[in-house]
């Protein structure tokens, strides 16, 4: 990959530009209507049907809509595939079988008398039997009434109720989760967190023997099968918003009575089937995002094009299409903050005396004030219950004994009203920067000698690609969840200098978490943490030698006004064993105005190798996001020479 | 096929019931409504109640992974007194934060569909009054007894 000459950037910048073209250009493509696709009468009565009838028929097999209903989509010349792994998903026979033999099949099912109750195609296939009869109403009217006892009580769970999107945050403390997830809620709107709404998930059934690698190895590459379920939404929350403390953002989808029926039938006819799953793409925001395209009649939400596919990407679409179509996506947007939050809050929303006698019983566990007040004690409850939720289980038995003490002294007082504690909702990540980006820079290094090369005689200049499907960096637009924090996954970085195209660095993964809390309860401390893997290229190699290289920092943060500061022990220790090293660092992180964020990062590294200097970095970084889909930053960098580097991201 | 997804719907759409559907005890719930069997999955005599928290909690993976969780028929009878009695072994921590409090949105969902003859407000000071007494008692109170006592408080306040 080494010495290729400066017109080989240009091709590659070329072929990312297309790229994004593409992405851009396709978003409302109409997929290419598959050919061939002949509906051929099988059944008796309805080969005696009108030849209007059945040209209708004809037509309708070949409908977008249809495909989708069915989960079929053209592999090639009559030939045909889909993610169900139940053949009891299709009526007619094939695997799968093409859509016309399907249309048959199920016109048939539709139509039959000898079949009664639950196992009635009827009951089984309701979205199709509602498309079918808005579609083809003359032959809607010859299909049989049959009672359907299991999809009534469906029907009964979810008429007149509202459908939500709900986006959980991210969860760093699993790599898997890291993304965040996506649920569906269908309930009464009359409680802010559904407690009682009806939760609808796509899942991958995970035997509870795979741990954390085996998951991962086995859900990039298709090794588990994944179905939509239904389960109390109040344990869904428990485990979201309770035990893993993670915001989430319930979108109230505005739908018509015709899209409200579809989503409906839709979900009950895909309850419980066996999926393909594939964690980067055939995944909940996937899945989901196929109901969405039927619902909404649109082949807007799905790139098929991408190789993977995160939950807020999904998110992205929904704004844009709510953006596209009058506001008519979507009908609300609510913020439902995570217990961890609402329990900060209350903390901060008390006054000085009743935090301070809270955090006085926190450290001695004892009640040295008598006139303790009701405030201080309801923090301490609502304390106490994210404490016991988030503890080892080993913890929680002394927890609730300190629970109990203050439910003691609580209970001598009389019981009060809600005072509800105003919690600033945080911007949803939907509307925020797109994950997917690619950074352009030019550096320019001063005439200084570097650790690995003879002093130099003039200054440099270096141009640096980066690209990632995945890039929130910490001076992205603070959105979600992700305040004072960084995810970056699979960033290939490579640089032109003095006409040579070199590899850089590949980035596996590099998280960063340096946000503080600003309540200040006791033993609640505001850690900051870094962790890394990387390929990068061997220092001092004109060519093309990765080596293995993960580093990770740990220390403290804290807030200050509209930002954070931090410090933190680093360590890095690279595969050949030859450059391990360790330091300091010291830092902070600024929100200004204008869109404008700032860093300043300062390190001392000491280097293992023999005969190597330890070394001083000192780092100062601004940038400024420009809607959803551009930023550009500048930074000065002082490492043995000043570098001064400008850069433009694109996002999408 | 649909029988799973049915009868989850069919037990939160029974979450409204009268007071004569959960004139049974906690113990009797679990003994008798198949609650043990749907959400538990173990044995009451031994074992840590709480493990369900570490069930849900070590399932969870993310971008649509969360593993499935059985949920398993129970009598159709039992249907609205299961669903209550899961709730609250569920949210035990929090329904007894909010009685305390006086407060919250867990014994407002809680009470939201339960028909009582008592009004809301009498039926969370009587359980506030019994859960007094729970906690004046054994320190060790583990989740299943807890729960056992709100939910008995919970049918005791809804038939007076």
């Amino acid at each position: 990959m080494a010495k290729l000459p400066r017109r080989c950037l240009f091709i590659v910048v070329w072929i990312f530009a297309q790229a994004f073209c593409n992405q851009l250009y396709s978003e409302d493509a109409t997929p290419p209507i598959p050919s061939g696709a002949t509906f051929v009468a099988t059944d008796s009565a309805v080969s005696t049907a009108d030849t209007r009838l059945e040209q209708q028929l004809s037509e309708l097999a070949t409908a977008p809509a249809w495909h989708k209903l069915i989960k079929v989509t053209q592999a090639g010349h009559n030939t045909f595939q889909t993610d169900i792994l139940a053949d009891s998903f299709f009526l007619a026979d094939g695997s799968p079988p093409s859509p016309a033999d399907e249309l048959s099949a199920t016109v048939k099912a539709l139509r039959s008398q000898t079949v009664t109750g639950d196992s009635h195609a009827q009951c089984r296939f309701p979205a199709r039997l509602h498309w079918l009869t808005a579609m083809a109403p003359e032959l809607a009217g010859t299909f049989p009434r049959v009672n359907c006892p299991q999809l009534d009580a469906w029907v009964s769970q979810t008429s007149g109720k509202q459908f939500y999107l709900v986006h959980v945050s991210g969860y760093f403390a699993n790599p898997a989760s890291a993304f965040g997830h996506l649920l569906i809620r269908v309930g009464d709107g009359k409680s802010k967190r559904g407690l009682l709404d009806a939760g609808i998930n796509f899942g991958a059934r995970i035997p509870p023997t795979d741990g954390s690698l085996t998951y991962m190895l086995k859900g990039l590459f298709g090794g588990y099968t994944a179905s939509f379920s239904t389960q109390e939404h109040y344990l869904q929350d428990k485990v979201y918003s309770g035990n893993e403390s993670r915001d989430m953002w319930a979108y109230e989808l505005k739908l018509t009575p015709h899209q409200e029926a579809l989503f409906r039938f839709h979900l009950w006819e895909l309850m419980d089937q066996p999926f393909k799953y594939y964690f980067l793409k055939k995944n909940c925001a996937y899945r989901v995002a196929e109901i969405l395209e039927l619902v909404f009649d649109s082949d807007f939400f799905i790139d098929d094009s991408a190789p993977y596919y995160a939950p807020v990407e999904l998110f992205n679409k929904l704004e844009a299409h709510h953006k596209r179509h009058s506001d008519n996506t979507y009908r609300s947007l609510d913020f439902i903050p995570s217990h961890k939050r609402e329990t900060f809050a209350a903390f901060e929303n008390l006054s000085e005396k009743d935090a301070h006698d809270a955090n006085a019983f926190l450290k001695t566990r004892e009640f040295a004030q008598s006139d303790i007040s009701v405030e201080a004690l309801d923090f301490l409850l609502e304390y106490l219950d994210y404490s016991i939720q988030t503890a080892a289980s080993e913890q929680r038995a002394d927890l609730r004994n300190l629970k109990q003490d203050v439910i003691r002294l609580r209970l001598k007082q009389p019981a009060r009203p809600e005072n509800p504690v105003p919690i600033g909702a945080l911007p949803a990540p939907g509307g925020g920067p797109k994950p997917a980006t690619v950074r352009l820079s030019i550096t320019e290094r001063g005439s200084t000698a570097d650790r690995h090369q003879a002093a130099q005689g003039n200054n440099e200049h270096a141009f640096e690609l980066e690209i990632s499907p995945f890039w929130y960096d910490l001076l992205d637009e603070t959105r979600g969840s992700l305040i004072d924090s960084a995810f970056r996954a699979l960033v290939l970085n490579v640089r032109l200098q003095d006409d040579e195209l070199n590899f850089n660095q590949l980035t596996l993964l590099d998280v960063q978490k340096f946000a503080p809390e600003s309540a200040a309860i006791y033993g609640e401390s505001s850690y900051a943490w870094r962790g890394a893997a990387a390929l990068v290229n061997r220092a001092g190699c004109a060519t093309f030698c990765p080596v293995a290289s993960f580093s990770g920092s740990f220390g403290r943060s804290f807030a200050v006004n509209s930002g954070a500061v931090y410090a933190t022990l680093d360590a890095s220790l690279t595969s050949t064993l030859a450059e391990q090293r360790v330091g300091v660092s010291l830092g902070s992180l600024y929100q200004l105005p204008w869109h404008l964020r700032g860093r300043w990062h300062t390190e001392y590294r000491a280097y293992s190798k023999s005969g190597e200097d330890s070394e001083w970095k000192h780092q100062l970084q601004l940038q400024r996001s420009i809607g959803q889909n551009h930023a550009v930053d500048v930074s000065w960098v002082y490492e043995h020479s000043n570098q001064l580097t400008l850069g433009y991201k694109f996002k999408w | 096929m649909k029988t799973i997804a049915a009868l989850s719907m069919t037990v939160l759409l029974a979450f409204g019931v009268t007071a004569n559907a959960q004139e049974r005890s906690f113990a009797d719930v679990y003994a008798e409504c198949g609650i043990g069997a749907m959400l538990f999955n173990q044995d009451l005599s031994g074992g840590d109640n709480g493990r369900i928290l570490a069930i849900i909690s070590n399932a969870t993976w993310d971008w649509g992974t969360t593993a499935h969780i059985s949920n398993q028929s129970s009598a159709e009878n039992c249907q609205g007194a299961a669903t209550t009695a899961a709730f609250i072994y569920q949210n035990h921590e929090r329904i007894e934060t909010d009685l305390v409090r006086g407060h919250g949105e867990h014994i407002d969902a809680l009470l939201a569909n339960i028909d009582c003859t008592a009004g809301t407000e009498e039926v969370k000071t009587a359980m506030r009054s019994e859960l007094g007494g729970m906690i004046e008692g054994d320190k060790t109170e583990v989740a299943f007894n807890k729960s056992s006592t709100l939910y008995n408080s919970l049918v005791a306040a809804c038939s007076a």
